[in-house]
């Protein structure tokens, strides 16, 4: 059976982290060390949830001189809907894992 | 000054590679990573960052169908499809000039084609049907027709690349299922083959997956 899109624990792992803090915009590189994806994988993603109209980016003035313009990126209104709901599938999940051991 | 380090100048270079090969629609994309490289201060770290990107702009490429637009990439496929056209056409007319009894032209065509001894080939030949000949030739025309379609930009070469693919992966399995091809070659050669196709079906994936989508699929510039 075919997989879902956005299902993938890599997007949900970007997801959710864009969720915690859905005001702030983050840097791919923030991004990547929070949620522990390499660049070759985590680009893809954005790239992806960008397509689908999930996620807001914009250039932001460089915070040094010197230092080029740098991308971050936020969850819109559809992607923090799809965000929640992702969660809330996987709290139930959860629960029962820790309801298990 | 101190001179800057090999990592970083590596890392440099990986970032203007990811913005020079990406496609003007996703060029955005490419700089940004190439940014985001620049506030990395590890060394080390920003040539692993500027590598994954490396692979992610390729990556994107391929899942945009985009990847047939390098001429590099449509050279390595159309040289493999002359390659493999060769290789057919020299089996198909071995063959042909063994049923045909034209010994000359088989013992010619077995210098061309070192590797056997095609006498003790006989049997194998014999086996042969008409057919399968046929077939092979068609598969030769096939892969013929798919590199200089590539070369030319016409992406529906993609598509003849897969068929005479199909057909000699066929041929092949049909072969593999007589015994007398079966133990005219050791196991190792079968083997070979086996990893043989299953590379080139690879190549036939990212030949399929490399062909832009929409409306310039056939003639994309």
């Amino acid at each position: 059976m075919a997989r879902p899109p956005n299902a993938s624990r890599q997007t949900r792992a970007v997801l959710g982290t864009l969720l915690r803090e859905p005001r702030r915009w983050q840097h791919g590189y923030d991004l990547s060390k929070e949620t522990g994806l390499l660049s070759g994988t985590l680009y893809p993603l954005l790239v992806r949830l960008s397509d689908q109209g999930l996620l807001d980016s914009q250039w932001r003035e460089p915070s040094r001189p010197g230092l080029p313009p740098r991308h971050v990126y936020r969850l819109n209104a559809r992607g923090l809907a799809l965000a929640r709901q992702l969660t809330q599938e996987d709290e139930p999940n959860a629960e029962s894992l820790g309801a298990g051991a | 000054m101190r001179s800057r380090s090999v990592c970083r100048s590596m890392a440099d270079g990986l970032a203007q590679l990811t913005s020079r090969i990406s496609r003007p629609g996703r060029r955005d994309w490419a700089h940004a990573m190439a940014a985001e490289q620049r506030y990395i201060d590890d060394n080390v770290e920003a040539l692993r960052w500027a590598a994954g990107c490396l692979y992610a702009s390729l990556l994107t490429q391929l899942r945009d169908g985009a990847l047939l637009n390098h001429r590099l990439v449509r050279w390595a496929i159309a040289s493999w499809a002359a390659y493999q056209a060769e290789n057919n056409l020299c089996t198909a007319l071995l063959l042909i000039s063994y049923k045909l009894h034209i010994h000359g032209l088989a013992a010619l065509l077995a210098r061309w084609c070192p590797g056997d001894d095609f006498r003790s080939l006989y049997p194998v030949f014999d086996a042969v049907s008409s057919w399968e000949v046929g077939l092979g030739l068609v598969a030769t025309a096939l892969y013929a027709l798919a590199a200089v379609l590539l070369l030319r930009r016409r992406f529906y070469g993609a598509h003849t690349f897969i068929v005479a693919l199909g057909i000699c992966g066929g041929l092949w399995l049909y072969e593999l299922s007589k015994p007398t091809y079966f133990d005219a070659f050791p196991l190792s050669d079968h083997l070979h083959d086996a990893l043989l196709y299953g590379l080139e079906a690879l190549l036939a994936w990212v030949v399929w997956t490399g062909v832009p989508r929409g409306p310039t699929r056939s003639h994309a510039q």
